[in-house]
């Protein structure tokens, strides 16, 4: 690369700096150490003084029933949420793919719903389901299956798997499209000329030349089911039923406003805090590698 | 012969599928249109009404959300394009003592998400007073570490030439980035906003937990709010309401298209 013209001088940038130095600060250092620092104490029962416990509240919470109950449940939802979001996209970018004509059209057809926000999803496939006036209800009825999951607790989790599910399909779909308008159409011509089928093709050569977007796909997918699916959850099941739907980050929600246990929710923040740097982490130095080589 | 069937079966499979996809907000338009009796009736000579969409105006302070929204997003806009635009200059223009650690603190903000803290970020507002206020919600999203890597990746690539062009002619530092950087990045910008526009849009904990008056509510909470009052509220209604709330994001996704699809690239895979 070539040099930069580069200036000196240490005011001028730094006054440049300063304003989101300042931001970072205020709303993202020192309420990440306030969390960290939280979580040691424990507040007396008159919200007097504060009480050291060290790690008390990590263990307790991970003794606790309902907190490990709230991972399983998030690592269920998110590998069902990532599981048919990239599923469905990848078999959707495959037809696209091979439309020769009219694949402009059909990705427009495709892309819109990521327009929707997670919690307005919700309400369009609350809809559906409602257990009074849902239509989709109305038909499950008819063929004699009882739809109810305001009681069923996987009813509950399809369903707002399926809602989470949907506009990131959008997404998946143009990362997809894109990988595999990439790929040489020589390379797969040739393996035709010799004889491989489709589904062979596919095997060798497609898949394996689009790893590097499926990589990529599964961290941002994984990271959109841990925290942006919080309005699908709100919307649809708020948690319920039993707790069935209540992932880790609408647990921070629901003990830190809801129940106000400021000390449990300090370090559930802790936790999450350091399971999503371990995921980013993975995605940059992935997409340092790509830009680089 | 049996290549052109194929074609024909490949993409009447992915019109269908693309029709599948669209079936809950369809659905939804449906409901909006026509009285409520023909919620789950599918007739083709159903009667089409916007009553719903008028009585879903005046039962919900819609237009006050709109209105909160768009005082939202103009806040964030404003503030990103010029926070990220200085840190990003600063970073590529100047050579200065910490430069590297103070970059590697911004960046550091990628890896924590808001969505974290909020119990934390709700405490301090709450100390300023700035809970239930349109500014509060926009605070923690003044600035944003991508924004600042997406700036700083483009002006790495403005030649060096034009910068000292530019000096020649006799540009200070802020005429320098005026004429030259900003105008250069243009589709950056545009990119960049459109990406903040829907965010923000559809940005829900936060504004969820930190207003609860109608008066400063953004339109997604509003929707919500409405949807989910218990008190029996028509469904009509609620579809009405949801397709007011969405339609616009969905048209000016829809046109720009293009800039969204480059956006999400650049942010991902290059």
């Amino acid at each position: 690369m070539e040099k930069r013209v580069t200036f000196k001088g240490i005011w001028l940038p730094l006054l440049l700096v300063l304003p989101q130095i300042v931001i970072t600060a205020v709303f993202f250092f020192y309420p990440a150490g306030q969390a960290i620092w939280q979580s040691l104490f424990i507040p007396d029962p008159f919200g007097l003084s504060m009480q050291w416990v060290g790690l008390g509240n990590f263990e307790y919470l991970l003794g606790d029933r309902y907190y490990r109950a709230s991972f399983v449940t998030t690592a269920i939802f998110s590998i069902l949420v990532t599981v048919v979001s990239m599923g469905v996209a990848l078999y959707l970018a495959v037809l696209a793919d091979r439309l020769i004509k009219g694949s402009g059209t059909y990705r427009t057809l495709l892309i819109w719903p990521y327009a929707v926000a997670p919690a307005v999803a919700g309400v369009l496939w609350l809809f559906m389901f409602n257990t009074r006036v849902g239509v989709v209800t109305w038909y499950l009825g008819q063929l004699g299956y009882d739809w109810n999951h305001v009681l069923n607790e996987g009813e509950a989790m399809g369903l707002v798997v399926v809602a989470s599910a949907w506009g990131r399909i959008s997404y998946n779909f143009l990362f997809f499209l894109a990988g595999l308008q990439a790929i040489p159409r020589s390379v797969i011509e040739a393996a035709a000329i010799d004889g491989a089928h489709f589904w062979t093709r596919f095997r060798t050569i497609v898949w394996p030349l689009l790893s590097p977007t499926t990589f990529f796909l599964l961290v941002v997918n994984i990271i959109y089911a841990f925290f942006e699916t919080f309005g699908v959850i709100h919307t649809i099941t708020s948690g319920g039923p039993q707790q069935a739907t209540t992932i880790l980050v609408y647990k921070v929600y629901a003990d830190g406003f809801v129940g106000q246990d400021l000390g449990s929710s300090a370090a559930q923040s802790v936790i999450l805090l350091f399971v999503v740097s371990i995921l980013t982490v993975i995605q940059f130095k992935y997409i340092e590698r790509r830009v680089h080589y | 012969m049996t290549r052109d069937l194929n074609r024909i079966l490949i993409g009447t499979l992915a019109l269908v599928l693309a029709g599948l996809w669209g079936l809950p907000f369809a659905y939804s338009v449906w409901t909006a249109f026509h009285p409520e009796i023909y919620a789950a009736n599918f007739k083709w000579n159903a009667p089409i009404t916007f009553g719903n969409f008028v009585e879903a105006w005046n039962s919900a302070p819609f237009a006050l959300y709109f209105v909160n929204t768009l005082i939202l997003i103009t806040i964030v806009l404003v503030a990103n394009f010029v926070l990220c635009t200085l840190v990003a200059y600063a970073f590529v223009r100047y050579r200065f003592r910490w430069a590297g650690f103070l970059f590697g603190l911004v960046m550091v903000q990628l890896l924590i998400s808001p969505e974290i803290l909020i119990v934390e970020n709700y405490r301090t507002l709450s100390q300023i007073g700035l809970t239930d206020t349109i500014i509060g919600i926009a605070l923690p999203y003044l600035t944003s570490a991508f924004g600042i890597f997406l700036l700083r990746q483009t002006f790495l690539t403005v030649p060096k030439s034009l910068d000292e062009a530019a000096q020649i002619e006799g540009a200070g530092a802020w005429r320098v980035l005026w004429t030259v950087y900003v105008p250069l990045a243009r589709p950056i910008y545009l990119a960049y906003g459109l990406v903040m526009i829907s965010f923000h849009w559809n940005n829900f904990l936060w504004p969820l937990i930190i207003t609860n008056s109608p008066e400063v509510r953004p339109v997604t909470v509003g929707l919500s709010v409405f949807a989910t009052v218990e008190s029996g509220i028509e469904w009509s209604l609620v579809n009405a309401a949801t397709l007011m709330t969405t339609a616009p994001l969905i048209i000016a996704f829809i046109i720009f298209q293009r800039q969204f699809v480059a956006n999400f690239m650049r942010a991902g895979i290059k």
